[in-house]
């Protein structure tokens, strides 16, 4: 009887709070989205949910480099939606059986948020660098992250390439001037560092006389009070990070907030959030809310221009850029 | 009193198999999983990994820096020794301390440090960049960091069996007239040779393993400045999880047949001590 009694009691105490419990979804999101994603989009998230659904929700996020992001996923990590800078990392996971849904079929094929490449330079650009050729001089320094652990890397290899490429006519051999633009600016590059982070770390330390990263990253370090310059080359690419839902990973209570969740991104408010910490935001009027804050790039082109990512990096980065890194 | 044995062996048993059951699940089953992971896919592919050019010269890079690591701190860290065992100083165990702050710095920090004192920041870095002597991002600078990163292993290792030597035989060879390069070269030397290569040892195979200091000095430039370690870390981000396996499986046997190595110098070296 007394059994039962506290049965009874335990069961009182503890029914209700399971059933208030929040939900918990897990994010895994490219590192440079962190400051945009833990003081802005994810508070407004749970708040959203909360009025719209009357439930709390409690999403944890992750950072790091894609591929590290991807590997951890693939490794297990209980990851509901992932942010990543390249659509190789997404077609892995689907290769995997991770991902059984069509990602390219959320907005703007998974596009959830867009920067461009471009370089940093030292205060006043003592060196006059402004396009991808002047990096090509003799006796510039060059950093750039390394693209076996860097997404930013990849981009800013693609952004060297497609500078000096005739997009008509992609040949990838050593008369391509895309390869010939790539190569010599590879002579200059100092070193290689795991993550975009990193590289401004030796930057700060006084090696290079530029940066190839993100304008995101750019303007990041500029907000930070950092007297460096940016320069927008002519001719760059603009640069996407995609979500997708790792619906393995999901189970049946947390579907509807995985897929609000998704589509929260796509929202004005999130895109206002990405836009303030230096992306370049999908939703074109919100772009121009935001029109002040970023260059025009003349002469934009994407990854398409090159082939599509599984042309571009077995062509530019797996055969050409790696033929740049022998002595 | 017969119970009591009984539970002191007991006791004993117990003591041996946690230890034995918590060595296996912390230490060797680690290294089991890469074993599997290495060869996954066949010994065709670990073997194809392995010849991989990048893989060869990381591999040659790394063991490269690792001897010189090892020359630099053997006459270093064993002068290092001497100073700290032999002779008493002010500020000796302020000195003492310091040694060992190598172990307790992340290396990521001590690669960030150098970077700072050998760049354009610091002045040192100022006046080698203006007689154009780059020391980061190539082999000085990885030599720098893993010096720094090994320094304690060769000081503790030969001041252990520096504290442990008697001085009668130095000083009978004074007293026979030798000079004092003959004192330390054939009295002295051979009496701690023990310490030295078991320093050796010790500061070689840490070098092998050694990233974060790596990662901030090398540049990473593939087939160029990148190490082993780094090879490995890149390899595992681009999803090549074999490639990985098979090199990191190639360093930790290599520590231990190092770590063997010493093991099997140091008993007959004892066993010699004995007979003497």
């Amino acid at each position: 009887m007394k059994r039962l009694f506290v049965l009874l009691v335990v069961a009182l105490f503890v029914a209700p709070h399971a059933y208030a419990e929040p939900i918990k979804v897990n994010l895994h999101s490219c590192c440079v989205t962190e400051d945009a994603t833990t003081k802005e989009i994810l508070p407004a998230f749970r708040k959203y949910y909360k009025e719209k659904f009357g439930k709390d929700v409690d999403v944890s996020a992750s950072f790091a480099g894609s591929g590290t992001l991807k590997n951890q996923i693939l490794g297990g990590a209980p990851v509901q939606v992932a942010v990543l800078s390249s659509e190789l990392y997404l077609d892995q996971l689907k290769e995997k059986g991770l991902i059984a849904s069509d990602w390219r079929k959320n907005p703007n094929k998974g596009a959830v948020i867009k920067s461009v490449i471009v370089f940093v330079t030292r205060k006043d650009n003592p060196k006059g660098l402004n396009t991808f050729e002047d990096l090509a001089k003799p006796g510039t320094k060059v950093l750039h992250a390394s693209p076996d652990t860097s997404g930013g890397a990849q981009w800013a290899i693609f952004a060297i390439y497609g500078a000096g490429a005739n997009f008509k006519n992609l040949s990838f051999g050593p008369e391509d001037g895309g390869v010939k633009l790539l190569s010599a600016v590879e002579k200059n590059v100092i070193a290689q560092p795991e993550s975009a982070r990193q590289t401004f770390v030796q930057f700060d330390a006084g090696f290079g006389d530029a940066i190839v990263t993100y304008e995101n990253e750019a303007l990041l370090e500029k907000a930070k009070g950092r007297e460096y310059m940016i320069a927008v080359p002519r001719k760059t690419i603009e640069t996407e990070w995609k979500v997708a839902r790792i619906d393995k990973n999901i189970k049946p209570e947390q579907e509807h907030v995985v897929s609000e969740l998704i589509q929260f991104l796509y929202t004005a408010g999130a895109q206002r959030s990405y836009a303030r910490f230096g992306f370049r935001p999908v939703d074109s009027k919100i772009g121009k809310e935001f029109q002040g804050k970023y260059a025009t790039v003349a002469e934009p082109f994407t990854v398409d221009d090159l082939g599509g990512w599984q042309n571009a990096r077995k062509n530019v980065i797996e055969n050409a850029w790696k033929k740049t890194q022998q002595k | 009193m017969g119970r009591s044995r009984n539970m002191d062996s007991l006791v004993r048993g117990a003591t041996f198999a946690a230890a034995l059951g918590l060595f296996i699940l912390l230490i060797l089953l680690p290294l089991v999983s890469l074993n599997q992971y290495a060869v996954r896919e066949g010994f065709g592919v670990f073997w194809d990994r392995l010849r991989n050019p990048d893989a060869v010269g990381a591999l040659r890079l790394t063991a490269l820096v690792a001897l010189a690591t090892t020359a630099v701190n053997g006459v270093i860290g064993t002068a290092m020794a001497f100073l700290l065992t032999r002779y008493r100083f002010p500020g000796r165990k302020a000195v003492n301390a310091l040694v060992d702050i190598p172990l307790a710095i992340p290396t990521v920090v001590t690669g960030f440090a150098l970077l700072l004192m050998y760049g354009p920041l610091g002045p040192l870095g100022r006046f080698l960049g203006d007689h154009d002597i780059q020391v980061m991002f190539s082999f000085p600078g990885l030599l720098l960091g893993h010096v720094f990163v090994t320094f304690p292993f060769m000081v503790r290792a030969v001041g252990a069996v520096l504290e442990s030597v008697p001085r009668s035989g130095e000083e009978a060879a004074r007293t026979l007239g030798a000079k004092e390069w003959q004192v330390f070269a054939f009295v002295t030397l051979p009496a701690i040779r023990e310490g030295i290569v078991a320093g050796a040892f010790l500061t070689f195979s840490r070098s092998l393993g050694e990233f974060g200091a790596s990662i901030m000095v090398s540049g990473n430039l593939v087939g160029r400045t990148q190490t082993g370690p780094l090879y490995i870390f890149s390899r595992f981000n681009t999803g090549d999880v074999e490639g990985a396996s098979a090199i990191a499986i190639l360093l930790a046997l290599a520590s231990f047949l190092i770590l063997l190595g010493l093991q099997l110098v140091q008993s007959s070296g004892g066993r010699k001590a004995e007979v003497a």
